[in-house]
């Protein structure tokens, strides 16, 4: 299994932009109203950092994944521990992306389908997407990526006819900095996921551009990310942006293009799956790959049956829409994931691999 | 009963087996008792006994029907019967006749060599046989390809026998570079497959990959080059062809060009072509022949088709059955109105259209020609006007059915139309369960079941993914011939200029 840098750009890019965009842009809005672009953009600045400083990290041990190098820098017990706590967290944001998606689903286009069945289905198809690799994944996403991002974009650019630059007014009078900063941070655990790098490096045939394309893949969805709140801020103002849960979706049933082109929310809703795949199977092969060198057993394939048919009942513990898309983000991915697992823990290794470095140098 | 004697393919004495890998007796009478003894029950070998003008005893050994008697008597027996010499002198025997021969010194030679069809003549005190390659039997003339037709191009297809084919091939490709390579398939029916590739274009390890699939010994007997498919391809359990067919040998050699190789199978017009991905199975020949303009255009409107012959029924179940709103409101209810007195939901009324249609595709195929027009007629019947009268089907499912089953005409390659045909089943019903949803879900199964699938070490979906830019210059338009210089990365690193220069 490897994969290229490209393929490594496309998966960035497609597994954060949708999601992102869906579950943070009302929560960004509900904080920074019509400056939520501004806070977008800090918010792309987070996931920067975040890649910088994770594929900085793997950069370290390249031929090894973030398990194997963790327990060589921390020795067996601390850094085992450390493992199983990525791990853990890999496979609950699995199951909750699960739930969020049907939550979706339901919301949108299947309102009268049962949770279990379309969580079953869409598992499946993730699990059969999985097992067949890490390349084939990379290869869904360079194949998938410009269909999802021309499905942000598109409906966009589409409503063209409905953008309202005065809606955006005024610029920076209303919030201060410390605002902007916590409204952006609802999006950061989403673009700050690409610190899955460290699981994926290992696999990457060319590592000298894993910068570059890292990089890459976090600015263009974070573009789409952007230019999707400002066009439903243009679109809706900031007080009725912030009232739906999923923004961009009401921008798509809004377009009406010549009377002909209109409803286009259940195509677009489809190819938005796409992403959703994407991002469940790239955290499905983390935590099965991950699992099975923590145990030392290679059996990753094992693991993956092991851990859709675990997360299915999991996901759907969750109750409603409020759990899993407004609680588990605010209560628990702002405050803890983003700031301690995503960038502090691997920061703090960074320089302690650095300091490793330094003193096997000179000793 | 011996097993072992069976699986020899020749004989199912156990006695006899032995005396296969014998060499042949120098006494004459021996040999042939022995090899009518291979060959009991076969009323069509002859066995024509004369002497030379020497007193030499000869026998000829011959297939009725496949070998030539006319070129035998000429090239052969007259001459042998006037020569006053000791026959068994052989080079008396090259001066004598022009027919190229080759000797079989054990049984198994020379059984080989008759049942391939070559004369075999046996003389007293030698012990081996010459086998003269004096073969001829009736075949079809070299006729325009019925299944690949194009406007423009050459109206030769491959025919069922290999040496034309090969000749076909040989003309067009004017070079020692041009290499063939045989083996022989099947323990009853030894029907000769041949690899054919150009010498340093070709992607390496490819022609001996297949030389070892094609020699595990699965197959019994080959019939037809569909069965030789399934002896190489990588994996049997896929509903997408994983080799090229082509009847055409400007296709064929348009793919060794390519770096690819051809397989031809004897007895059997239908080449196949290896390593095959997605993007070459959607290309016609024409395409490279008409002008690149109309090319690109036509292949877009293939790229169009394939999609509707995919998704049209399931999207038309899935917006009537979930996203009614989808749809202009004028369009709703014209269609609500026609399918007012349907009495099934739309799912069940595209499958039952989808299955009629498919069954009255295989019957048209099937049917002699005598009753095919009946057929015709009372197909166009039953999923025509009178469905839709008797209120069984809606007029726009028969409109949709209609479609698909154009644009899944539209396909160049038959084998990649099936997986289109097969396939639409499960999405159409996913969809009519779950909407687009269930649609965009199998679409994704199968996305990832074709980036998975791989044909001789080629990603089936090269180039599209894996990704290379410079290469969808061949399939997201044709370009000119001046702007494509390299051949396809994925079929050969070695040697990618198309030209010296």
């Amino acid at each position: 299994m490897s994969i290229s840098c490209r393929q490594l750009f496309w998966m960035i890019t497609s597994m954060q932009v949708v999601m992102a965009i869906l579950l943070t842009s009302s929560a960004t809005v509900r904080i920074s109203g019509q400056d939520a672009w501004i806070s977008a953009m800090i918010t792309v600045l987070l996931g920067i950092v975040t890649v910088f400083i994770n594929v900085k990290l793997s950069l370290m041990y390249p031929e090894k994944t973030f398990i194997d190098f963790v327990r060589i820098m921390l020795g067996p017990w601390l850094g085992g521990g450390m493992v199983l706590l990525y791990l853990l967290y890999w496979f609950v944001v699995y199951v909750a992306i699960l739930r969020q998606f049907t939550t979706f689903m339901i919301g949108t286009i299947l309102p009268e389908t049962p949770v279990s069945i379309i969580i079953m289905l869409m598992a499946s198809v993730v699990l059969y997407s999985t097992l067949s690799g890490l390349s084939v994944i990379g290869r869904m996403s360079e194949f998938l990526g410009p269909v999802i991002i021309a499905g942000i974009f598109l409906p966009i650019l589409l409503s063209f006819n409905n953008l309202n630059a005065e809606r955006l007014l005024p610029v920076l009078k209303d919030h201060n900095g410390f605002t902007l900063l916590q409204g952006s941070l609802m999006g950061a655990p989403f673009l700050g996921d690409c610190f899955l790098v460290i699981m994926l490096i290992s696999f990457v045939s060319k590592r000298e551009f894993v910068m570059k394309h890292g990089i890459g893949g976090v600015l263009l969805a974070g573009a789409g990310f952007v230019v999707s709140i400002v066009a439903t801020l243009m679109v809706f103002g900031p007080n009725v942006t912030q009232s739906f849960p999923y923004p961009l979706l009401m921008l798509v049933r809004s377009i009406s293009v010549a009377g002909i082109i209109e409803s286009l929310d259940a195509i677009v809703v489809a190819i938005w799956i796409m992403s959703i795949f994407l991002k469940l199977s790239i955290y499905l092969f983390a935590v099965s790959y991950g699992t099975a060198q923590w145990t030392g057993t290679g059996k990753w394939r094992t693991y993956a049956v092991v851990f859709t048919i675990l997360g299915l009942p999991l996901a759907l513990l969750p109750r409603n829409y409020i759990e899993v898309s407004v609680f588990f983000p605010i209560k628990v991915a702002v405050p803890y994931i983003f700031p301690i697992i995503m960038v502090g823990i691997p920061l703090l290794l960074w320089i302690t691999a650095l300091v490793q470095r330094n003193i096997r140098v000179q000793g | 009963m011996n097993k072992q004697a069976y699986d020899t393919g020749y004989t199912s004495d156990p006695q006899l087996v032995h005396l296969l890998h014998n060499n042949l007796h120098s006494e004459l009478e021996t040999n042939i008792t022995n090899i009518n003894r291979f060959f009991e029950h076969c009323s069509d070998l002859q066995t024509y006994r004369f002497k030379t003008g020497h007193d030499d005893h000869v026998v000829i050994m011959y297939f009725d029907g496949l070998a030539d008697k006319e070129l035998m008597d000429t090239q052969l027996i007259r001459p042998l019967k006037g020569i006053h010499t000791p026959a068994h002198h052989l080079e008396a025997l090259e001066e004598l006749t022009s027919a190229p021969y080759i000797r079989t010194s054990t049984y198994i030679q020379t059984i080989d060599a008759l049942t391939s069809g070559k004369p075999v003549m046996f003389m007293d005190n030698l012990s081996e046989g010459r086998a003269f390659q004096l073969v001829q039997f009736e075949k079809r003339a070299i006729e325009e390809p019925q299944a690949e037709s194009v406007v423009r191009g050459p109206r030769e297809g491959f025919t069922e026998v290999l040496s034309v084919n090969l000749s076909l091939l040989r003309r067009r490709l004017r070079t020692p570079a041009l290499k063939i390579v045989s083996v022989d398939v099947g323990v009853y029916s030894k029907v000769t497959v041949t690899i054919a590739y150009i010498e340093g274009i070709v992607k390496p390890g490819i022609v001996e990959l297949i030389q070892k699939r094609l020699q595990s010994e699965v197959l019994d007997g080959v019939v037809e080059s569909g069965m030789i498919e399934e002896l190489i391809e990588d994996t049997n359990y896929s509903p997408f062809p994983q080799l090229q067919t082509t009847e055409r040998p400007d296709v064929a050699v348009a793919s060794m060009l390519e770096g690819r190789v051809v397989v031809l199978t004897e007895n059997t017009p239908i080449a196949l072509i290896a390593p095959t991905t997605m993007v070459s199975l959607m290309q016609s020949p024409e395409d490279y022949y008409q002008r690149f303009m109309t090319g690109t255009f036509i292949r877009w409107l293939r790229y169009l088709f394939f999609f509707i012959a995919l998704l049209a029924p399931s999207s038309y179940v899935a917006i009537l059955t979930f996203h009614q709103e989808m749809l202009p409101t004028t369009l709703l209810l014209r269609i609500a109105q026609s399918r007012e007195e349907i009495p099934f939901p739309a799912l069940l009324e595209a499958l039952i259209m989808e299955v009629t249609f498919e069954a009255l595709r295989e019957a048209g195929i099937r049917l002699p020609k005598q009753v095919g027009s009946a057929v015709s007629i009372v197909g166009a019947l039953v999923i025509g006007q009178a469905a839709i009268q008797a209120g069984l089907v809606s007029a726009p499912m028969v409109m949709v059915v209609a479609i698909t089953g154009i644009s899944s005409f539209m396909l160049p390659q038959y084998s990649a139309s099936f997986a289109l045909r097969i396939l639409r089943f499960p999405i159409m019903i996913l969809s009519g369960m779950f909407g687009l949803f269930g649609m965009m879900l199998c679409l994704l199964a199968i996305i990832t079941h074709l980036c998975g699938l791989q044909s001789f070490g080629v990603p089936y979906m090269a180039p599209l993914g894996p990704l290379r830019l410079q290469e969808l210059k061949d399939v997201l338009i044709r370009a000119p011939f001046n702007k494509m210089k390299k051949r396809p990365s994925y079929y050969s690193n070695s040697n990618r200029k198309r030209r010296s220069n």
